[in-house]
């Protein structure tokens, strides 16, 4: 602030008006970029000894800056208004956001079960959880930062005028829910993950050296678990990438949902399906038939659950050509 | 519920009402400034219309307005006070012909709409 205006001041207003009013403006200039700082705070000074001094004369100091405003807000008011991604750029930005994680996701589970099949790579559950929540961190502050470069080039997406009105994609039966399908998506990753031992889990049990394994039933689905849940995965990341479920896309779901049934039926007509083991050796007969229970109830569970999704399936697919079949006749 | 309903209708209404507020200060402003004004003068004549308007958001709003060149100012002496004294540009008069009949124009829209 020039000596100038500083003289100006004190001979508008008294020492204690001077003071109050001095303390405001340094609070201002604190919010304010340094290259416009002296600049706003000479014009602020003018317009707040204007008020002071033309006020009533039961009006103090203090009243005139309270109008005037907290110094964050009137900082905010001389600077002109920014978004750091605006309206015109937000919901493109929430769009690219949502694909980037999802690709992401995807690509670390792809990348982990090749590097696993490469070189053998493993890792804890925990050790999965942080690295797949650091590659999303990253990802979001990617996506962040070109969107606000964006912003701040001045960017308002005007090519988007261009726009064509368009069918939907062909055979195109519904909106995704993108709920459902991303946690079938993540099931499914982190399955692929540990059913290739590229996560080890603790499979130690408290109280003693016992650890819960899979029984040699479980052998021949090696493969079949493999390209099942490696077709449901594929189909769901497309699924949300195209964000609507197509005729295509529902018969796949739904023969998936089948192969799952079938499996499941054929695991329950089996024998032991897990044992707790120690040394190497099955432990006692009943716990084992608990286990056995427990699992079997498990499986009995995802049967239902799938056959409950098949049938919502066929009604959507049989809705589809409602319409077509309804279709009055003149 | 009656109540709690008026309350909110009150408050979108506020919030509403502030926006069409904003956009009109501008006008108001440049209005008033086809004659020559000091802050605090234009301040009280726009309150006496109607119009009250907190001296953070005018002061800042001249100021831009100035920068946009649309404004001009010059200090002067009176009443044994410095006072920097506003008044509409060229530019800011063509701006203000034009804006005051985009308005006159969408008013008497809204007249048609809203009815008698």
């Amino acid at each position: 602030m020039d000596t100038h205006t500083d003289t100006a001041m004190d001979s508008a207003i008294d020492t204690e008006q001077a003071i109050l009013v001095e303390s405001y403006l340094h609070e201002v200039g604190r919010y304010l970029p340094q290259a416009q700082r002296n600049e706003i705070l000479a014009d602020l000074q003018d317009a707040v000894v204007e008020e002071v001094t033309s006020a009533a004369p039961e009006e103090d100091a203090r009243e005139v800056l309270r109008r005037f405003g907290h110094p964050f807000r009137v900082a905010g008011k001389y600077l002109p208004q920014r978004y750091v991604i605006g309206p015109t750029l937000y919901p493109v930005f929430m769009h690219i956001l949502k694909l980037a994680l999802i690709v992401a996701f995807a690509g670390q589970v792809l990348v982990s079960l090749a590097l696993a099949q490469m070189q053998g790579w493993q890792i804890g559950p925990f050790g999965l959880l942080w690295g797949t929540l650091e590659l999303l961190i990253w990802v979001f502050a990617v996506v962040v930062a070109v969107f606000v470069a964006l912003e701040f080039s001045g960017e308002k997406l005007n090519w988007y005028e261009d726009w064509t009105p368009g069918a939907r994609p062909s055979g195109a039966l519904g909106v995704v829910l993108p709920g459902d399908v991303l946690s079938n998506l993540v099931t499914e990753g982190f399955f692929l993950l540990w059913w290739n031992d590229v996560v080890v889990l603790d499979n130690f049990l408290p109280a003693g050296s016992y650890e819960l394994a899979l029984t040699a039933v479980w052998t021949p689905l090696y493969w079949p678990l493999n390209a099942l849940m490696g077709v449901a995965f594929v189909l769901h990341l497309l699924v949300l990438l195209r964000g609507v479920w197509q005729r295509s896309t529902q018969l796949v779901e739904m023969a998936c949902n089948a192969a799952v049934v079938v499996l499941g039926l054929y695991l329950l007509t089996t024998g032991p399906l897990a044992a707790i083991v120690s040394d190497g050796e099955m432990i006692s007969s009943e716990v084992t038939f608990f286990l056995q229970m427990i699992v079997k109830a498990a499986i009995f569970v995802v049967i239902a659950v799938t056959l409950s999704d098949m049938r919502l399936g066929w009604r959507v697919l049989i809705g589809a050509r409602a319409p077509d079949a309804a279709a009055p006749t003149h | 519920m009656m109540d709690a309903d008026a309350e909110q209708a009150g408050a979108i209404a506020d919030k509403l009402n502030s926006e069409i507020r904003r956009g009109t200060l501008v006008l108001a402003v440049l209005s008033q400034l086809q004659q020559e004004h000091y802050g605090y003068s234009l301040r009280k004549t726009l309150a006496e219309a109607g119009l009250d308007v907190e001296e953070g958001t005018l002061y800042p709003l001249i100021r831009r307005l100035e920068k946009q060149g649309l404004l001009h100012s010059e200090w002067r002496e009176e009443d044994r006070r410095r006072k920097r004294f506003y008044r509409l540009s060229e530019t800011g008069a063509q701006v203000y012909d034009r804006l005051l009949a985009d308005w006159q124009a969408l008013s008497q829209h809204l007249a048609a709409l809203t009815g008698p």
